[in-house]
């Protein structure tokens, strides 16, 4: 459903993805795996519209977005979770997760939040409080529940785990599943190798910004290349 | 929100619009009245600037120019084609938001707040010099005179007149102009548009990827408040009878306000209020001090940027009665 | 708006009451008057000045050496509330001393002209006699002009911005007429500050010359503090103007000016407004000005032995020399008691007729009220005279009842 084909996006005169390619249909699960500056995160804000493209394509059920902003994709069925959660720290929790339903129709957007609500029923006795005073984990979550608001048929995930522990990274891991059996494709980003490929049905691996690899989740954590560079550092990046 | 409302804001200004109406009845002079009318424009303008400085968090530093838009549109229209001042300060603050919306352009395209600053500071600077430049119209520096005060209204038997001297109906006036902005913004803001507002000053790019258009939510934030200021300044206009360029657009104008809107809590609905209350008050309080006035004012003002550094607002961001324990913990609010 | 009826009716029986105990003890009458004026803020300076000299003024009063008009004048009571510079805050500081000290007289603004715009609305609005220290903007007396009922209670105690323009004119007409000056083509051109002072002089000067069958060559105006003048004097060489006159409020521009018109030796009769009143302009360019005519020299404690006694009086009483400023809010402080004493009330209307009767001699020159409330400048009245730089010192050579030197 949602196609980058030869997407390249430069920060001013630096490129920083050159001819990316991808692709994730409907149900899917996918990763974006690379190190640090790599470009992962551009990818994300590419597909999402929060920074333009210089050249390629964005596609999203065959309609052409790469031109658009970002702010129609949501009504489009793409929604996206922020690196570091980016929730309105001074506003409550409830306020933040309607938030996500921005686009939509106030009828609807309480049936969603229902939904919501029982995939993350953590959330339920923090509703009111301030957004802002949360743990990390508990901005993931809503961060989370604000991106499933609009409905998505894809969810976007920007470094889902960043900063979170080992714990809460077990639980945010899950919840991607649940939602991911629900039907909701997700492409996420994540530098650990294992992370990204063990949930995953497919994964692709960025270096400097060029697709290197691409596969299935079992092939890449099996790929000799992805085992010997970053399975082998992975105590240290973890 | 809860921190840019307090807890029962429709009860708070209720409560603002039970005070007003009792004023009238107290034993008070010309004088009080006349400090309290200036305290309620001030406070009118002071919340229509914290709509883009605080609470969409824009830094803008030129509003004394819609001040001074709408206080000369609404007099100079009234002077010259004799059209009523109840109906031009309506004009005033319709061209005090076009030009906020103009204004609105630029300011979108930058992101550097202490640049959206320096072009707000210099645009007031040119509504300035192009007010004292219009010299055949406005008067320039000598002074536009000759501004009609509001037509007198009569009611039951009594005419109410209004303008300088006039103290109980000018109060009126400034008071049904506070009540009404104060109440229509507060409706604004708590339905889904001050949700927004509120998204995009807390993160722009996360507000955007919910959908919403940050461009055009930030022009109608720009002329929303430049049109509130610009009414503020047509009341004052139709109040004091006389404008100069320097007196309403110069930059004595823009650092009191300034002090009021900080002061009182940048950001939080009632803030400006009690800052332009604490100000207005206190510099005319201070007159008792002769010659160490002016000085004690500064001390007044440091030493409440001090105690509470967001604002006075941000000392009872639940309600009054929670006054007190909310007082020892300041700094947590920020 | 009860509270209005039941507030007039209060001011009805309180003024009557007033009435009944005035007749009761017309041998002894109390004051209070009111000023307002920029304490604070840019004119700071100024608006000191006006305090030691409005204070100066009543306190010799109480102490028996006022000038009086009757036997028994009335004891003051006055104070002074600041201003900022601002009419709102103005309009505050006037109605406290209205409602809280009850004063019978405002003197007022003692500096702005805009303030005093806002201020006089209050003379109708409280029936309360209002004058005005050292603003000249002839705005206000057109105010009274178009209004002269309404403005009946208001006074402007200094002549009208136009005055500048008429001492200039009239100065040159006696300068031609007597020799000293050769009108030549009758060409004049300005170079003057762009403000609305400098161009109301330029403009004025312009149409009293243009009614003399004159032509005006150019008029240049620069920022103020400008300090090249290289492209205006190319254009007024090739203008060739018989007389120059530049305006500027910043002594900076005037050196400036005066040296760069030195340089490019341009011919013709230059006279300076204002600038040269400073001392920063005399103490960087007495050489070189040598010969300028200038106006006006209305202060001089050097030239004038009565400046010379006030500024000693006040050296004495506040530990620094008087100005100009200090006479005039002095000299303003006199007229209103005079006024209050010969009206021997506090009856608004008795004041401001007396205020109208006025014809007073007094340090600054001789104050009589026109028909537009403004007191009179020109040689018989508060004179604006016209100096000479002369061996580097400064000498009035108009008009001729003033002056300490003949023109060279």
């Amino acid at each position: 459903m949602l196609q980058l084909e030869r997407v390249n996006v430069h920060y001013g005169a630096t490129r920083v993805l050159w001819d990316v390619s991808m692709s994730v249909g409907a149900g899917e699960m996918v990763a974006v795996m690379g190190p640090n500056g790599s470009g992962k995160s551009t990818v994300l804000k590419a597909a999402m519209g929060l920074k333009k493209p210089s050249s390629g394509v964005v596609s999203l059920n065959g309609e052409e977005l790469q031109a658009k902003p970002a702010t129609v994709r949501p009504q489009r069925g793409m929604s996206i979770v922020l690196e570091r959660r980016r929730l309105f720290p001074r506003m409550s929790v409830e306020e933040n997760i309607m938030l996500g339903a921005y686009v939509r129709k106030a009828a609807e957007a309480r049936e969603t939040y229902d939904w919501v609500l029982e995939i993350l029923p953590e959330i339920k006795p923090h509703l009111q409080a301030t957004a802002g005073r949360l743990s990390g984990g508990q901005q993931q979550m809503v961060a989370i529940a604000r991106g499933l608001m609009a409905d998505p048929k894809i969810l976007l995930m920007d470094e889902p785990f960043l900063g979170l522990s080992p714990a809460m990274v077990k639980t945010v891991l899950a919840i991607m599943k649940t939602i991911n059996e629900r039907g909701v494709a997700i492409l996420f980003n994540e530098q650990n190798a294992k992370l990204s490929f063990a949930v995953s049905h497919r994964g692709y691996l960025l270096e400097s910004g060029r697709v290197v690899l691409s596969g299935s989740g079992e092939e890449m954590l099996e790929h000799p290349e992805v085992k010997r560079v970053y399975l082998g550092v992975r105590e240290a990046a973890a | 929100m809860l921190e840019v409302f307090g807890r029962h804001p429709f009860r708070a200004i209720l409560i603002w619009a039970l005070l007003l109406v009792v004023v009238p009845f107290l034993p008070l002079d010309d004088y009080v009245l006349h400090i309290l009318t200036l305290f309620l424009i001030f406070a009118v303008f002071a919340t229509g600037w914290n709509l883009t400085l605080g609470i969409l968090g824009l830094k803008t530093l030129g509003h004394h120019a819609f001040f001074a838009i709408g206080a000369y549109a609404s007099a100079l229209v009234s002077h010259y084609f004799g059209v009523s001042p109840w109906l031009t300060i309506w004009l005033g603050a319709i061209i005090a938001a076009i030009a906020g919306i103009v204004i609105g352009f630029p300011i979108l395209r930058i992101r550097s707040m202490p640049h959206v600053a320096i072009v707000t500071l210099a645009f007031a600077e040119i509504v300035r010099l192009v007010l004292s430049n219009l010299k055949e119209i406005t008067r320039g520096e000598l002074g536009f005179w000759g501004i009609p005060p509001f037509d007198p209204i009569t009611i039951g038997g009594t005419t109410v007149q209004f303008g300088l001297g006039n103290a109980f109906g000018s109060f009126a006036v400034a008071a049904v102009m506070f009540v009404g902005v104060h109440l229509l913004l507060l409706m604004l803001l708590k339905s889904r548009s001050g949700l927004t507002f509120l998204a995009i000053r807390d993160g722009e790019a996360a507000a955007e990827s919910l959908g919403v258009k940050l461009a055009a939510w930030k022009l109608f934030a720009f002329g929303v408040s430049a049109a509130i200021v610009g009414l503020s300044g047509a009341v004052y206009a139709h109040y004091v009878l006389i404008l100069t360029p320097t007196s309403v657009a110069g930059p004595d104008m823009l650092i009191s306000l300034l002090a009021m809107i900080i002061v009182g809590g940048v950001g939080r609905f009632f803030g400006p209020i009690y800052g332009a209350l604490l100000l207005t008050v206190s510099s005319e309080l201070l007159r008792d001090f002769g010659d160490y006035r002016m000085l004690l004012y500064g001390a007044l003002i440091v030493v409440f940027v001090f105690i509470a550094p967001t604002g006075l607002a941000g000392l009872k961001p639940t309600s009054w009665r929670k006054r007190q324990e909310a007082a020892s913990k300041p700094a947590e609010a920020t | 708006m009860s509270n209005l009826t039941v507030r007039s009716l209060l001011a009805a029986g309180i003024f009557g009451a007033g009435l009944l105990a005035g007749a009761a003890t017309a041998q002894d009458f109390n004051v209070t008057i009111g000023a307002v004026g920029p304490l604070t803020g840019p004119a700071a300076n100024t608006g000191k000045d006006h305090r030691q000299g409005l204070e100066l003024a009543v306190k010799e009063w109480n102490e028996g050496k006022g000038d009086y008009v009757t036997k028994n004048p009335p004891k003051v009571t006055f104070m002074m509330e600041d201003t900022s510079g601002k009419p709102e805050v103005a309009i505050s500081a006037a109605q406290r001393l209205i409602t809280r000290d009850k004063i019978n007289m405002l003197i007022g603004d003692t500096l702005h002209s805009h303030v005093t715009l806002a201020l006089m609305e209050l003379a109708p609005q409280y029936n309360l006699p209002i004058l005005s220290a050292e603003p000249v903007s002839s705005a206000i007396a057109d105010k009274v002009k178009a209004d002269p009922d309404r403005y009946q209670l208001y006074w402007k105690g200094n002549w009208n911005s136009d005055g500048y323009g008429t001492a200039v004119h009239d100065f040159y007409t006696w300068a031609f007429a007597n020799g000293t000056v050769d009108p030549g083509d009758k060409k004049i051109a300005f170079v003057v500050e762009d403000t609305d002072y400098g161009i109301a002089n330029a403009e004025k000067i312009g149409d009293l010359f243009k009614a003399d069958g004159w032509t005006v060559a150019a008029t240049e105006t620069v920022p103020p503090a400008t300090t090249d003048f290289y492209p205006q004097l190319s254009k007024l060489r090739d203008a060739g103007p018989d007389v120059i006159v530049s305006v500027f409020t910043v002594p900076n521009s005037g050196v400036a000016f005066v040296r760069q018109m030195k340089e490019q030796a341009l011919e013709g009769s230059h006279l300076a407004i204002y600038y040269p009143t400073k001392p920063e302009f005399m103490d960087q360019a007495a050489d070189i000005a040598e010969g300028m005519y200038w106006a006006a020299l209305t202060f001089s404690s050097e030239l004038n032995p009565e400046h010379k006694a006030f500024s000693d009086k006040v050296e004495a009483e506040y530990g620094n020399p008087g100005t100009y400023s200090t006479a005039h809010a002095y000299c303003t402080m006199e007229i209103a008691l005079r006024a209050i004493d010969a009206a021997g009330s506090t009856d608004p209307k008795a004041i401001a007729e007396k205020l109208s009767e006025t014809d007073y001699d007094c340090v600054v020159g001789r104050a009589k009220f026109g028909e537009d409330h403004a007191v009179q400048s020109g040689p018989d009245f508060i004179p604006v005279p016209v100096a000479q730089i002369q061996d580097g010192k400064n000498q009035i050579i108009w008009p001729e009842n003033v002056a300490t030197a003949k023109p060279q």
